[in-house]
C-alpha cells in the first residue's frame, strides 16, 4: 500500500525530467527491459539486499546497466540508495500509466465469456475510445465465463458494463426494495 | 422471493418511462480491506466526501475518508456480504432519507427504513441528510414558547420555538422522561415531533413508543431508533436523519420539535468510526471535529422568518454526564453550543423532586422572550425566590430561633419545591401552571399543610375547569392573566372547600 505511493513519486519524478528532456519513449523501452530483469532475476533483488554487498550496490548497477541512458540509471541508483528496490517494478507500471495518460491512450481489458476475434476487438477498441474520453485504447481480451454473454470494459478503474451478468444484477435490484436486501 | 405478477408489470411500466438503452460508464472501486463495519476502497479516484457508493449486493456505503489513492467508506447495512476484492460504484448521490407526514406514526432506522411492520412508507419526498444551516437573514429571533407541560421548565427555564435547550445529568435521572412529557403534551399544539434514540436498548424504545401510542402522542411523531446493536454508522447518522425530517417539516411552515437522546452515544459512535478510518485522536480520545460534529446539527434548529413561512425546528439534545461530570469534553461542547441548558441532579431525583432540575444550574438564554405574559408574570420572581430559599435553609439547620420573616420564607419555599413536583406523564396545560404558580405567590398555599399540597393541586385543576373555565379560557386565549379578582376569587373558594387532611 505505502510501497505503491512510494513507487509513484520515482515515477513522477522521472517522467518529469524525461518530458523535460523529451526522449520519454527511448526511457519508456528501456524502462520495461528494467522490469523484466527485476522480476526475472529475482537474485538481483535479493542480491541488493544484502548487507554484505552494500558497498558494491552503486557499482554493480553502474556496470549492469551500462547502455542505458544517465537518467534510468540515476533513478536506479537513487531507489537502491533509499532501499526500494522491490519498488522499481510498480514504477515502471506507474511510468507508463502516466505515459499513456499523456498520449490519450487508454490501457484495460475486455471480460468476455468466449475468446473475441482479432477485428472484434479492434472495433470495440475503436468504438469505446471517445467513450473513455481517449484517442486510443489498448484492450487485453480476458476469458471470465462468468459474464455469460457480452462484455465488459474495464479502463483506468472505470467500467462499461454491457454483459449478461450485470443485466441480471441490475433486473434482480430492480425486483427487490432497498430495506430487504 | 417471491414475485407477484403486478411488480412486474409496475416494473416494466416504470422501464418504459425511463428507457434508454444506453448503459453508461461508471466508476469502479476495489474492496481491500473491509471490518468493523468499514470498508476500505482502492480506486474511485473521483469519490466525493458524503458521496454513497454501492457494493455489488446493493448494499450502501457512505466516503467519509479520501486518501490517494484509497478512499474509506463506512457501511449502512449488513457488512457481512462484502468481501475483500469486490466491485463498488460511485452512484453519484449523496444521503438523503424521506421526509414528510406520512413518517408520522412510525418507526423508522436512520435510513428512513420502517421498522415497525407497518409495511412501506407512502413518499416521494426526501431531503440530503447533511445541509447547511439557515442563514442569518432566513431567521427571526424566538418569540413562541414550547409548552413542555413540565411546571418546572415552562417557569423556570422557558424554552422557545427554535431554540435548542440542552438536557444534562446523569443515568437514571428522569432525562427521557422529560423528552416523554414534552412530546405528550404538544398534542393539539400544531407541533410534529422526532425523537431520535440513539445507542438506547431496543426494549427502551419498545416502552417509549408504547407511552406515546397509549396517549395518543404517535399520530405527531416519527421515532428514529438507532439501537445499541445497530453498526456505529448508523448511530453516527441517526440525529442527522431526524433533523433532516424535522427539517421538511420546518420549511413547509410548520414547528417541528427533535429530540436526540442521546448525543453523547452519538459522539462515541463517531469516535469509534474515526478510530477505525485512522483519523488521530485527540481528547478522550474523540476525533479532532467531534465539537463540529454537533455544532452542525444543533445550528440546524432554527425559527424561520416570516419570508420563509416562519416555521421553526426546536432541538431538544440530551447529554449524559458521568457522575455528574458537567466539565468533561461532550457536555462543555454542547453547553456552549446550545441556548441553554436544563440540568437534571441525582441526589434531587432521590430526595423526592421529580423532575430532578436544579433551577440554580439550569438556564435559558433565550426562551425568556418566549414565555407567555402570564407565565412571565407569575414565575418572575420564582427563581430567585428558589435560591434565596437554598440559601437560607442551609443556614436554618443551625439554629431554631428564627424570626418571622424567615420562617415564612422557609414555609413559602418548601412550598415553591412541593408546587415543581410533577408526576410521570401528565402534562400539565399553561393555564392550570399559571393558577397554582398564583396561588403560590399570592401566599394562598401557606395555610395549607405540606403533604397536602400535591392533592391540592391535583383537585384544583378540575375544580377550575368545571367552576371557572371563563378565568381559565381567558388566559388561554390572551397569554394574559385574568383579573387578579377574578383569579383570586376561583382560588379562594377552591381553597375554602378544601379539606385539610388530619
Amino acid at each position: 500500500m505505502k510501497n505503491r505511493l512510494k513507487a509513484r513519486r520515482y515515477a513522477e519524478a522521472l517522467y518529469e525530467v524525461a518530458s523535460e528532456r523529451g526522449h520519454c519513449d527511448l526511457i519508456e523501452a528501456e524502462l520495461m527491459v528494467i522490469k523484466e530483469v527485476f522480476y526475472a532475476k529475482s537474485e538481483l533483488v535479493s542480491f541488493l539486499q544484502n548487507p554484505q554487498q552494500w558497498m558494491n550496490r552503486a557499482r554493480i548497477i553502474k556496470s549492469t546497466f551500462t547502455t542505458f541512458s544517465s537518467e534510468v540509471v540515476k533513478t536506479l541508483l537513487i531507489m537502491v540508495e533509499h532501499h526500494a528496490e522491490k519498488e522499481v517494478g510498480s514504477m515502471v507500471d506507474y511510468y507508463v500509466t502516466l505515459l499513456n495518460r499523456d498520449r490519450c491512450i487508454g490501457v484495460g481489458k475486455v471480460l468476455t465469456a468466449e475468446p473475441l476475434a482479432e477485428e472484434r476487438l479492434e472495433e470495440i477498441s475503436v468504438r469505446f475510445a471517445p467513450k473513455f474520453n481517449f484517442k486510443r485504447l489498448k484492450l487485453i481480451n480476458v476469458i471470465e465465463p462468468d459474464i455469460l454473454g457480452g462484455f465488459k470494459i474495464i479502463v483506468n478503474q472505470q467500467v462499461y458494463d454491457a454483459s449478461v451478468q450485470g443485466r441480471l444484477r441490475n433486473m434482480k435490484k430492480n425486483f427487490v426494495p432497498l430495506y430487504k436486501r | 422471493m417471491e414475485i407477484r405478477a403486478e411488480d412486474i408489470s409496475a416494473l416494466i411500466k416504470k422501464q418504459i418511462q425511463y428507457y434508454q438503452n444506453d448503459t453508461e460508464i461508471y466508476d469502479l472501486g476495489t474492496v481491500i480491506e473491509t471490518g468493523d463495519g468499514i470498508a476500505q476502497i482502492y480506486g474511485l479516484n473521483n469519490a466525493l466526501l458524503g458521496e454513497l457508493v454501492e457494493f455489488l449486493d446493493g448494499t450502501m456505503g457512505l466516503v467519509q475518508s479520501l486518501e490517494e489513492d484509497r478512499v474509506g467508506v463506512v457501511i449502512l447495512g449488513s457488512h457481512l456480504s462484502i468481501r475483500e476484492g469486490d466491485e463498488v460504484r460511485r452512484t453519484g448521490r449523496i444521503m438523503e432519507v424521506p421526509v414528510g407526514k406520512s413518517l408520522l406514526g412510525r418507526v423508522v432506522n436512520p435510513l428512513g427504513q420502517p421498522i415497525d411492520g407497518k409495511g412501506p412508507i407512502k413518499t416521494r419526498k426526501t431531503r440530503p441528510i447533511e445541509a447547511h444551516a439557515p442563514g442569518v437573514m432566513e431567521r427571526k429571533s424566538i418569540h413562541e414558547p414550547l409548552q413542555t407541560g413540565i411546571k418546572a421548565i415552562d417557569a423556570l427555564v422557558p424554552i422557545g420555538r427554535g431554540q435548542r435547550e440542552l438536557i444534562i445529568g446523569d443515568r437514571q435521572t428522569g432525562k427521557t422522561t422529560v423528552a416523554v412529557d414534552t412530546i405528550l403534551n404538544q398534542k393539539n399544539q400544531n407541533m410534529f415531533c422526532i425523537y431520535v434514540a440513539i445507542g438506547q436498548k431496543d426494549s427502551t424504545v419498545r416502552a417509549t413508543v408504547e407511552t406515546f401510542r397509549k396517549h395518543g402522542a404517535l399520530d405527531y411523531t416519527i421515532v428514529i431508533n438507532a439501537g445499541a446493536s445497530a453498526p456505529a454508522p448508523l448511530q453516527y447518522l441517526a440525529p442527522y436523519a431526524g433533523v433532516a425530517m424535522g427539517e421538511e417539516f420546518m420549511f413547509s411552515g410548520e414547528h417541528a420539535l427533535v429530540i436526540y437522546d442521546d448525543i453523547s452515544k452519538q459522539a462515541a459512535a463517531y469516535r469509534e468510526l474515526s478510530l477505525l478510518l485512522k483519523r488521530p485522536p485527540g481528547r478522550e480520545a474523540f476525533p479532532g471535529d467531534v465539537f463540529y460534529l454537533h455544532s452542525r446539527l444543533l445550528e440546524r434548529a432554527a425559527k424561520l422568518s416570516d419570508e420563509l413561512g416562519g416555521g421553526s425546528l426546536t432541538a431538544l439534545p440530551f447529554v449524559e454526564t458521568q457522575a455528574g461530570d458537567i466539565s468533561a469534553y461532550i457536555p462543555t461542547n454542547v453547553i456552549s453550543i446550545t441556548d441553554g441548558q436544563i440540568f437534571l441532579q441525582s441526589d434531587l431525583f432521590f430526595a423526592g423532586v421529580r423532575p430532578a432540575i436544579n433551577p440554580g444550574l439550569s438556564v435559558s438564554r433565550v426562551g425568556g422572550s418566549a414565555q407567555t405574559k402570564a407565565m412571565k408574570k407569575v414565575a418572575g420572581t420564582l427563581r430567585i425566590d428558589l435560591a434565596s430559599y437554598r440559601e437560607l435553609e442551609s443556614f436554618a439547620q443551625f439554629g431554631s430561633d428564627l424570626d418571622r420573616s424567615t420562617l415564612a420564607k422557609l414555609n413559602r419555599g418548601k412550598r415553591t419545591i412541593e408546587v415543581l413536583k410533577q408526576g410521570l406523564h401528565q402534562p400539565i396545560a399553561m393555564e392550570n401552571q399559571v393558577m397554582i404558580i398564583y396561588a403560590l405567590i399570592h401566599g394562598f398555599l401557606d395555610e395549607i399543610p405540606l403533604e397536602d399540597i400535591t392533592r391540592f393541586e391535583t383537585e384544583l385543576y378540575p375544580y377550575l375547569e368545571a367552576a371557572y373555565p371563563e378565568v381559565l379560557a381567558e388566559i388561554r386565549q390572551s397569554g394574559k392573566l385574568a383579573s387578579s379578582a377574578d383569579m383570586e376569587e376561583a382560588i379562594r373558594t377552591f381553597t375554602k372547600q378544601f379539606i385539610v387532611s388530619a
